[in-house]
């Protein structure tokens, strides 16, 4: 790098001027707009700050967030109109500008809600408000005059660290459903080395590419979950539906972990049917988990992976080329059935050696 | 009434007057309304052994719509709980009243769900068993055709940028042909010995603040549209101005927005529809373009993309919530343009 002065991305802001849509009563009766309104307000306003949140993994500021995070503090939140102003707005503890700003509003009739003191989030300090307009509308406010939300830490400073092993080791646990959560450690073990973020603090994300060389797809964090799954809607063991989010999967290895573990709890559950179907009514924690990983790292569109030769599990003999059926649908097998083979063969050797044990990991002891 | 989603004149005048929409009731008080809308005819040369031109209005479609039920209100959104909610809850403000409505619904009527009591809408398919009819289905005056709109009937949508001196680039977009579209606004290198001080530093990012030299541009879709008229240095501080202009308007509805250069900023605007579609599109696109930049720290299939997507994300989620808003209160969403600026902000050190 030279010398002298230098420049880099220091945050990210959404400046939104203009959330233009109404509501309407089908009937016509339209007296209970105000209320609607208020709590259109209050969504555009926590969205700006959920925005940067997940796609960058920093905390942001936003009027609703510094609400709340003003009585999560214990800072008083005051409503100021005319009636009160002349008692109260002498007793704000913020910053000319936002003063001035405030005092204005009230003196032509607005009603604002505002922290008595300035608040602090990170490296952010300033204020938040909601202007009150008498016709019901509202502008929600945070200092330097944007109508949106900032993220509130330098991008190198940010607190994207791995968890520690003994965090993580919890989480396993804890996500397991009715399996051994040994077989998530060896998973997460062979898909990301229980890494959450690389050395710059940016989620671990690896590439799938097609025979061309062109991203398919992106598997991401400690459970290295496919980015296909966004959206989608997955079971958690306790039955709870959860649609999935792809940048929280990025930034919050704790979801990682969550949203991996119940999908290759589902993978277990198949894999469990599975082999009982080949006559094992009770298959050992290893047999589940390398064909469940067979299924986790390559999907259910593959032809059966593992067969039981002489009683011990055995990978399919398949050469690529080979043809198979799969819903009424002639597929042939590609070279990546035969990696996912492997892979689960991997996986089945992390699992009987514990070998995460001994082995560099992305948690911090 | 029915295909604007409202079950009342009263109704549908509220929609379309709050949209800028002429309209006017036939009769004093109610029944019909005349409303001036555009459509389009097609020469269908397969109608039968009657070639001949048809008119296509997407928008008069007929919708079943169930109101909802009284349930659906009895619990109201409370505002001061939901500022009280502890950082960590991630519920959105409808998820808040919703999960409120469940608790109450466990009460009031067990085994009943949210959703049971929200208002639905589904549209009624029309089909043409004889082909396609020779007049549009609803009463239509017609008064003129034309083969191209004027751009004074069209809602158009200006973009500048504006430093000390005044307009530096200015252009001027048709909506439908930025709907969903990558919008951004960069600062790329002034001059090629810009271009060659970036390249000799290692990236944007790298070169020197004080040396370098750059120049605001608008962008669609990765190629500039409007380039500014005179160098800036990285810092300095510009309007982006945003003018939104109704059909039949003489005066836009002006937002600015206060950016500096060596950011990257990204356009979103949004009028109607799901646009979940497009974004996950975007995605793979913006994934491939990070495999393949030279600088994805700055340039527009990557940053500008990011940006842009970022924007529009936020306004998809403000129609989806309000959608369910509107589904909770026997509501239809009347929606005009969106706006919202993303930017990715600099320092200098």
């Amino acid at each position: 790098m030279n010398g002298g002065w230098h420049f880099r991305p220091y945050g990210w802001t959404i400046d939104a001027k203009r959330v233009a849509s109404n509501l309407f009563a089908d009937n016509g009766d339209d007296s209970h707009q105000n209320q609607w309104l208020q709590m259109d307000g209050v969504s555009s306003s926590f969205y700006e700050s959920r925005l940067w949140d997940r796609y960058t993994g920093i905390q942001s500021i936003s009027t609703i967030r510094g609400l709340q995070l003003a009585n999560a503090n214990g800072i008083p939140v005051y409503q100021i109109d005319q009636t009160n102003a002349a008692a109260l707005l002498s007793t704000l503890n913020v910053f000319p500008d936002v003063l001035q700003n405030v005092q204005n509003e009230v003196n032509a009739g607005d009603t604002v809600i505002i922290p008595r003191d300035t608040i602090v989030m990170n490296q952010w300090v300033g204020s938040v408000w909601i202007d009150q307009l008498p016709d019901g509308s509202a502008g929600y406010l945070i200092e330097g005059g944007l109508f949106g939300g900032s993220t509130t830490q330098d991008p190198k400073d940010r607190q994207n660290t791995n968890p520690s092993c003994s965090d993580l080791n919890a989480a396993f646990d804890s996500q397991s459903g009715n399996f051994d959560s040994d077989i998530n450690r060896a998973v997460a073990m062979r898909e990301s080395g229980w890494t959450q973020f690389d050395g710059d603090g940016d989620p671990l994300i690896s590439q799938n590419k097609n025979k061309s060389g062109q991203v398919t797809s992106a598997d991401i964090g400690i459970m290295q979950v496919n980015d296909n799954n966004d959206g989608q809607t997955v079971t958690l063991p306790d039955g709870t539906h959860v649609v999935i989010d792809q940048q929280r999967l990025a930034n919050d290895w704790q979801y990682n972990v969550q949203i991996g573990s119940a999908i290759l709890n589902n993978d277990l559950v198949a894999a469990q049917r599975y082999l009982q179907g080949l006559g094992v009514s009770s298959p050992s924690n290893s047999d589940l988990a390398t064909v469940a990983y067979y299924m986790y790292n390559h999907g259910s569109n593959v032809p059966p992976g593992f067969d039981y030769e002489n009683g011990v599990l055995t990978p399919i003999s398949y050469e690529v080329g080979d043809t198979f059926t799969n819903n009424g649908k002639t597929r042939t097998v590609t070279q990546g059935v035969l990696d996912g083979q492997q892979n689960a063969l991997a996986v089945q050797n992390i699992l009987n050696n514990q070998s995460w044990l001994n082995a560099t990991k992305g948690c911090h002891p | 009434m029915n295909w604007l989603q409202v079950d009342s004149p009263t109704a549908a005048m509220n929609v379309l007057q709050w949209q800028g929409i002429p309209a006017q009731f036939v009769k004093g008080g109610g029944g019909s309304l005349l409303v001036d809308r555009v459509w389009v005819e097609a020469f269908v040369d397969g109608h039968g052994s009657n070639p001949r031109w048809v008119p296509m209005d997407p928008a008069f479609k007929q919708y079943q719509i169930t109101p909802a039920s009284s349930l659906a209100t009895a619990v109201a959104f409370d505002q001061n709980a939901f500022l009280n909610l502890p950082l960590t809850d991630p519920r959105t403000p409808y998820e808040f009243l919703a999960s409120n409505l469940q608790s109450f619904l466990n009460t009031a009527a067990p085994g009943t769900a949210v959703a049971d009591v929200v208002r639905g809408s589904s549209i009624v398919p029309t089909v043409f068993s004889k082909g396609l009819p020779g007049r549009i289905e609803n009463r239509a005056r017609h008064r003129s055709e034309a083969s191209q709109l004027t751009d004074g009937q069209r809602y158009l949508v200006g973009v500048s940028t504006v430093d000390a001196q005044g307009v530096s680039a200015q252009t001027t977009f048709r909506l439908p042909e930025i709907y969903s579209q990558r919008v951004t606004v960069s600062f790329p290198p002034a001059s090629s010995a810009d271009q060659a001080l970036i390249q000799s530093s290692g990236g944007y990012y790298n070169a020197p603040a004080d040396q370098l030299h750059v120049v605001a541009s608008i962008n669609l879709s990765g190629g500039s549209v409007a380039t500014g008229s005179r160098p800036a240095s990285i810092g300095d501080g510009h309007y982006v101005v945003v003018d939104l202009f109704f059909p039949g308007a003489t005066q836009p509805t002006t937002l600015y927005h206060t950016v500096f250069a060596g950011g990257y900023y990204g356009l979103g605007l949004d009028v109607q529809g799901d646009l979940s579609e497009e974004i996950s599109a975007r995605k793979q696109a913006y994934l491939q373009a990070l495999n393949t930049s030279t600088d994805p720290t700055y340039d527009d299939a990557t940053t500008g993309d990011f940006m842009s997507t970022t924007a529009l994300v936020y306004l998809n989620n403000i129609q989806a919530e309000r959608l369910n808003i509107s589904a909770l209160s026997s509501t239809s969403q009347a929606m005009d343009v969106s706006e919202a600026l993303t930017m990715k902000n600099i320092v200098i050190e």
